[in-house]
């Protein structure tokens, strides 16, 4: 029973960010590859200040103010590059913050992480803590409906499907492109905010490159941009990890295979579509 | 003085891996995420021939060789080949996936202890108040001997001018009777054979860990960054660049009162992607092109 708990907590825990990424990639075709990044800021600038004995929420305040500065830094640099350099840059900037992460140890005690970290009081009990995660994933797969259905959810996809046209009909392009970064930067926020009390650890190792590939799979398998989809995949995809634990090959080899390669094989049309001409 | 010489080392190496890359992106507009790994599979495989089997070096330098070539084989027939046509941006994707495959591979086999070859001739030479190992002379001049005959290739063979006619107009110099796909292949080849001589390199002159890969994929990026999308020499320069500006980041006692902690060696290549591609995305040596 303890692991059917997990399992849900693990495929509610990682419903918003996959949603939010699935906006941004589908709707605005923007090939962000350093959400990861920003989960670390989030992560580090909750937790920091929580092992500092500064005040949970009052730590949660800090991780969602520095993450929507990285988010908004996103914004700039995707306003200034083209598609493919802002996806290495997005990369450049994750593994930089890991490199100030890992070597400024003072503040983050480097590769040793951030251990005994608690869970706010309110929800510390186990089952408590599961269901509320459970409940905030509801909320923002509502919040994600609402938001895709509305006036900015088709601005995004006008600008993703041909940018120039879409400004030329009056669409603000940083405002839009600002508030998908902002969403999927509150994302990774609720997704820290709960997986670091979870297993009571901060440690570096879990926010390197396959850690986003699991969440491109998720939201590859789904079809980018599709809500109900980007769910299904989710939870499938989380019950396919915990699953192949018990399988005697080594989880790098089968996360290549399964969570990269083969997606990219059959969904290589819709994940980076060509643009429609006239 | 002593800098000078670790950054001519630490620059041939990211040189070796940086100029294949730069062919592979110059023709295919492909990056092969996996090259990391490759170079890793060619030290290993070097150190299993000298260390595990016994045999001569030759023997063992063209085993790493080979290793790094069938690696390259595998990495376009399988990884690149269906979907570069499709979107560049694919392969970003598939060549993780076979990255991460190899990272397990390597873990599996060789384990994640720290192999290198210990070579009986590993005296060092004192000249000017500057250290350098022989191994790490040889090296150097080896480097610069295989970008030698590279340049030759490139620049004064029937192939090397296929290789350029398929790098500025594939589908014109198929036309011409230039058989592109196989040269695709040949160049990606091409790249793992130079990615496995900079494995054998590191497992000569330092250790071998599976850790390494990706931040020599990195290192090598940012040289073909900053050297310009596809320009193999203004890559070759700023390997060199990097790898200097690396070695004076945390050699350099700085103002007279701090050392910069080595750890952050690592962020001067990430520093040269973010501040090209924001500021001189077109890099320090591509000319811009004209278009119709």
């Amino acid at each position: 029973m303890t692991f059917v708990w997990h399992l849900l907590f693990s495929i509610a825990n990682l419903i918003p960010l996959a949603l939010a990424y699935s906006f941004l990639l589908g709707r605005g075709r923007v090939q962000n590859w350093g959400p990861v990044g920003a989960a670390l800021v989030a992560a580090y600038g909750i937790f920091v200040p929580l092992s500092w004995g500064q005040n949970y929420l009052w730590a949660a305040l800090i991780g969602l103010v520095l993450v929507s500065l990285v988010s908004l830094l996103y914004t700039w640099l995707v306003l200034r590059l083209p598609g493919d350099a802002f996806g290495v840059m997005a990369i450049a900037v994750h593994l930089a913050i890991l490199t100030i992460v890992l070597n400024w140890t003072a503040v983050t005690r480097g590769a040793l992480g951030i251990p005994n970290v608690p869970r706010p009081a309110l929800i510390a009990d186990g089952t408590v803590f599961i269901l509320t995660t459970t409940f905030v994933s509801l909320l923002w797969i509502v919040l994600m409906v609402r938001i895709d259905r509305s006036s900015v959810g088709r601005q995004l996809t006008a600008l993703g499907e041909h940018d120039i046209y879409a400004r030329a009909l009056g669409i603000n392009r940083a405002a839009i492109l600002a508030v998908a970064f902002l969403l999927v930067g509150a994302g990774t926020w609720i997704d820290t905010l709960f997986s670091i009390p979870y297993i009571h650890l901060l440690h570096p190792n879990d926010y390197q490159f396959p850690t986003f590939i699991f969440l491109l799979t998720i939201v590859i398998a789904a079809r980018p941009g599709n809500i109900p989809g980007t769910v299904l995949s989710t939870a499938l995809l989380v019950l396919l990890r915990e699953g192949l634990r018990f399988v005697k090959v080594p989880m790098m080899t089968s996360s290549g295979l399964v969570f990269s390669y083969i997606p990219a094989q059959i969904r290589r049309d819709q994940l980076f579509p060509r643009p429609r001409t006239v | 003085m002593q800098l000078l010489i670790n950054a001519l080392i630490a620059g041939s190496l990211a040189a070796l891996l940086a100029s294949g890359l730069s062919l592979v992106y110059g023709i295919l507009r492909v990056f092969n995420l996996a090259l990391g790994q490759t170079v890793l599979i060619g030290g290993y495989v070097a150190w299993w021939l000298f260390d595990g089997m016994h045999l001569p070096m030759l023997v063992t330098i063209l085993g790493g060789i080979g290793a790094g070539a069938l690696v390259s084989w595998l990495t376009y027939d399988v990884f690149v080949k269906p979907f570069y046509r499709r979107h560049p941006h694919l392969t970003l994707v598939t060549t993780i996936a076979l990255g991460m495959m190899l990272d397990a591979l390597i873990l599996l086999v060789f384990e994640e202890r720290p192999r290198s070859i210990q070579l009986t001739w590993g005296r060092t030479l004192e000249f000017g108040g500057m250290i350098i190992g022989v191994p790490q002379l040889f090296l150097v001049i080896t480097t610069l001997v295989l970008l030698c005959l590279f340049a030759f290739l490139l620049h004064s063979t029937a192939f090397g001018r296929r290789i350029r006619a398929v790098a500025q107009q594939d589908t014109a110099a198929m036309s011409l009777g230039v058989d592109a796909p196989s040269l695709h292949r040949l160049i990606l080849i091409m790249s793992g054979v130079l990615a496995a001589c900079g494995g054998i390199f590191i497992a000569i002159d330092q250790n071998l860990s599976p850790t390494l890969a990706f931040p020599l994929t990195i290192k090598a990026y940012a040289a073909v960054t900053a050297g310009g999308m596809g320009n193999v020499w203004g890559t070759i320069l700023c390997a060199y660049l990097i790898a200097l500006l690396e070695q004076l980041v945390v050699g350099v006692h700085w103002f007279g009162a701090f050392y910069v902690p080595a750890g952050f060696q690592a962020t001067v290549p990430l520093l040269f992607i973010i501040i090209f591609l924001l500021f001189k995305p077109t890099g320090l040596f591509l000319r811009a092109s004209r278009a119709a």
